[in-house]
């Protein structure tokens, strides 16, 4: 695949889109359509798997929204907000020519011969995974409808993530494939017999599997299964698996499944911070929304963590909205760092910068006594008379015992600290320790919010 | 369901070159109930086809090398469809297990006696291909044939429903099978891929199924196909206890070296074996056969070496090597097996603050008997480590999921607690490899200089 000619297209195609985005708007219905089925799942719902799917903070996503459906010219802005959501769908992968062109060589020849096989896809979360592969669907199903060449193919999908068990991935590939439903282990009797018999009508099949890891069942039959279809004569079943773990084969398949498996496989590394910045800066073409240093700020913040695509759209898309509330058209450095000073910030260090009066005696009393035993547990009891003493040390009045417990209880309840009961010892011997380290509670104290009285 | 019947139209034509470089005393055969090895003239008993052999196919047609870029193309699509590792037509350097489980399947079918045999081997030894291979020679002589996949099971009890179903049972009780097959007339032919998915608490359902042959009036000829060798011996010591139920046992050793590259060697035409160097498959075999003797392993390594040299082709139109060599071949092993030592030649670095977490922990580990760290320690070493180098650090949580990020690499281990911050985190790499992966010799010696 040329490249060059790949970015030039792009470019054009991505000026087109800002008039594409007002229909957009107004109907999203349609553009969701446009989009075409196989996107379908490419802004995935919140999964707890990661944090990077989550998202920092949840905010209703386009409050510009209201004015946009007024039939008013939507504001650059508004329009940014959208392209930068994960799911807005890119017209091309940046940064991933080299693997779309790896991926695509073998799922082709793999189409032309006829034949199966599989590919293994690792790489940590928001490198691109997903969204190249079907990327790489998109483009041969284009292809294979012009060139002769090249057979029309079934692409279809299972997600470890979204099966409520690893045999229901049976049930969901007999649907996509026949449109029939059954029961899990009928459901394998039907795959088993429809990969093993010879037909020569079928068209070949592209099987993504998303999230193998979570497809591994006890004895991994689900994973032994796909892959032993793969090599059946007849099948022409194509499975691509992508899992976060890079040696997921070596270290939990057994030798059986890694044996099937074979050699084919392809790692995505995190994105670098020129990466990031190219797909954010392709993102905003034609937009006049954030200053180049801001971006950079971004991309370099990202980069130097996690190099996690969909955290950086994220704290882009934050800082755009802190940007409307403030009245400004042009993110700068202030609102973009404002955004990931709330992306990265921990609500345990807030819960501490905004504790009360006697919360934040206690944890100083917890420290303390931390720092003279230098262990990282004490008792409650040991806590009341050292908080007790810190109160009177600085003429207050000291607490009693219930007032010092519910102290605790409410700080236990945010899961500031952990209190252990163990067995039938009283609550007064109850071991507390911290949940955030002592730096960060320090920190919190420190840079608290004054209390007003 | 017939369709899970073998069904491929095995083609005998080709034929099978003499196992050579073998000695006999490699060979792990179990002394007991082993049938002495046929002669060679005892075979004519089953009309199996009579197996010609053929020299070794020489890679001597190296001359005739494509110029021109299309046919260059097909040969490789060719190379690379010849290396697929479907069950192959016919089968390589396994006659004298072909030939002991022949003479197991001809001594019970011809005399109507019941049996049962265990096959074991590692991975990609051929199990499964030789079975198939004489089932189809024989699928016409009046017994009933099953074969099952275990694995495709949702429990282990689920086995005799199948059983019953493949045997055209109404009921898929144990009861009525052992009825059938104590009262049918033909043989029936029970072959288990993956027997030891079987695995139920007490051994129960492999105890029955391997009784099941020595019942009374029994016609039921079992094979049973898994990997570990001593599955019988570890799982069913009972067995032992009656002669007649023990099952003979065939063991499948790896393929050496000299075997991988036969079998490497007949799957190329002239045309297509022009395209690889002889040397690069030598290669090839040496590794596979010191690490597994795998043939899949060895088929997908070459059929990813043409992968690589062709994407090279493509990139590089005046490229001056036109055949895949020794250095393709070690490129691809490498990528699996070179681990992350490997990859950080190969792609860019990791970002910073997992470079700090994990020289962080080789500080934290540093001189200490303990090779693991608690997590809540890790952290608050990491946390110094960063103001040490006056760097900012992340939020514990985000720690959390960046130490995560770690393992999902393979540069850490993690060993799960019961609280979050009492995971212990080990390092998998010494000193000098970690900085080779992180790239970043000066950000590891200034961390380990400086200390916390």
């Amino acid at each position: 695949m040329d490249s060059s000619l790949r970015i030039r297209r792009r470019s054009l195609r991505s000026a087109k889109k800002s008039d594409d985005i007002d229909i957009a708007l107004e109907e999203p219905g349609v553009y969701k359509k446009e989009k075409g089925p196989l996107s379908r799942k490419r802004g995935r719902p919140d999964s707890p798997e990661s944090t990077s799917r989550k998202g920092g903070v949840v905010i209703p996503l386009r409050p510009a929204l209201a004015t946009v459906r007024g039939r008013r010219k939507p504001l650059e802005i508004h329009v940014a907000q959208v392209r930068l959501h994960a799911s807005s769908v890119p017209d091309n992968i940046t940064c991933r020519e080299k693997e779309f062109a790896n991926i695509c060589t073998f799922i082709e020849s793999k189409l032309i011969q006829r034949n199966g096989g599989c590919i293994y896809i690792s790489g940590v979360p928001g490198t691109g995974k997903t969204a190249t592969v079907y990327e790489v669907s998109q483009h041969l199903i284009k292809k294979s409808s012009k060139d002769r060449t090249l057979p029309h193919f079934k692409f279809i999908e299972v997600n470890g993530l979204k099966l409520t068990e690893p045999k229901e991935a049976y049930v969901s590939i007999l649907k996509q494939l026949t449109g029939e439903k059954a029961s899990a282990s009928k459901a394998a009797d039907s795959l088993v017999e429809y990969f093993n018999t010879t037909n020569k009508q079928r068209s070949p099949i592209v099987l993504l599997a998303d999230e193998l890891d979570m497809l591994c069942n006890k004895n991994q039959s689900v994973i032994y299964n796909l892959f032993e279809w793969t090599s059946r004569p007849k099948s022409k079943l194509i499975v691509v698996a992508i899992s976060n773990t890079m040696d997921l084969p070596e270290r939990v398949m057994s030798s059986r499944i890694s044996s099937r498996l074979g050699f084919t496989r392809l790692t995505f590394y995190p994105y670098t911070f020129n990466d990031l910045q190219q797909i954010v800066t392709n993102r905003m073409v034609g937009l006049k929304v954030f200053e180049p240093d801001a971006v950079q700020l971004v991309a370099r913040k990202v980069a130097s963590v996690t190099g996690d695509v969909r955290r950086a759209l994220d704290i882009c898309r934050r800082a755009t909205e802190i940007a409307e509330e403030e009245g400004k058209s042009l993110v700068g450095m202030m609102e973009v760092s404002s955004a990931i000073q709330e992306l990265f910030s921990s609500p345990l260090i807030m819960a501490v910068k905004y504790s009360s009066f006697n919360q934040r005696f206690f944890l100083q009393a917890l420290i303390a006594e931390f720092k003279s035993t230098e262990q990282e547990e004490t008792t409650l009891k040991l806590t009341t008379s050292r908080m007790n003493s810190l109160l009177t040390s600085e003429g207050n009045e000291p607490l009693s015992y219930g007032e010092i417990l519910s102290v605790a209880t409410t700080l236990w309840s945010m899961r500031v600290i952990l209190i252990e009961t163990s067995g039938n010892h009283q609550q007064i011997y109850s071991k507390i320790r911290l949940n955030m380290s002592q730096e960060d509670v320090e920190f919190g104290l420190k840079n608290a919010v004054p209390l007003k009285y | 369901m017939s369709s899970l019947r073998s069904r491929q139209s095995l083609k005998f034509e080709s034929t099978q070159p003499r196992r050579s470089g073998r000695l006999k005393e490699e060979r792990v055969l179990v002394e007991k109930n082993v049938i002495p090895l046929p002669e060679k003239s005892s075979q004519k008993k089953l009309d199996f086809p009579a197996r010609k052999r053929r020299q070794a196919s020489s890679v001597t047609h190296k001359s005739a090398s494509p110029t021109k870029k299309d046919k260059n193309d097909t040969v490789l699509e060719k190379a690379k469809s010849a290396f697929h590792s479907s069950l192959p037509s016919h089968l390589m350097c396994r006659d004298e297990e072909i030939d002991h489980m022949q003479l197991f399947l001809h001594k019970h079918m011809e005399s109507n006696s019941p049996g049962a045999m265990y096959v074991s081997g590692p991975p990609g030894t051929g199990k499964t291909a030789t079975l198939m291979y004489l089932l189809d020679q024989i699928k016409d002589n009046g017994s009933d044939t099953i074969i099952l996949n275990c694995m495709t099971l949702t429990t282990p009890q689920s086995i005799f429903n199948k059983i019953a179903s493949e045997l055209g049972l109404k009921k898929g009780s144990e009861k009525v099978i052992i009825e059938h097959i104590t009262s049918s007339e033909n043989m029936i032919l029970l072959a288990l891929d993956e027997i030891d998915q079987l695995d139920s608490r007490g051994q129960e359902i492999l105890y029955k199924l391997f009784e099941w042959p020595s019942l009374p009036n029994s016609c039921l000829i079992l094979i049973g196909i898994a990997n570990s060798l001593d599955l019988t011996d570890r799982l069913l010591p009972r067995l032992k206890a009656h002669p007649h139920t023990t099952p003979d046992l065939l063991i499948f050793p790896p393929y050496t070296k000299d075997e991988i590259m036969l079998i490497l060697e007949d799957r190329l035409s002239p045309e297509t074996s022009s395209m690889i160097d002889s040397m690069a498959l030598q290669f090839c075999a040496r590794k596979v056969a010191a690490a597994h003797g795998d043939a899949r392993k060895a088929l997908d390594i070459c059929r990813r070496a043409v992968e690589l040299f062709e994407s090279q082709m493509k990139s590089e139109e005046s490229s001056e090597k036109n055949k895949v060599n020794i250095s393709h071949v070690s490129l691809i092993i490498e990528e699996v097996y070179g681990g992350t030592v490997k990859r950080a030649d190969v792609a860019g670095s990791i970002p910073l603050q997992q470079k700090l977490i994990a020289c962080s922990l080789l500080l934290a580990t540093r001189g200490k008997s303990s090779k693991d760290v608690p997590l809540g320690k890790l952290y608050s070493t990491y946390v110094k480590v960063c103001k040490k180098q006056e760097l900012r650090f992340e939020s514990q949580s985000e720690f959390v999921s960046l130490v995560n990020m770690l393992e999902a690499q393979s540069i850490v281990t993690i060993k799960r607690g019961k609280e979050v911050l009492l995971h212990k985190v080990s390092l998998h790499y010494e000193e000098s490899e970690l900085a080779h992966i992180l790239k970043d010799q000066a950000l590891l010696s200034a961390v380990l200089d400086k200390g916390f």
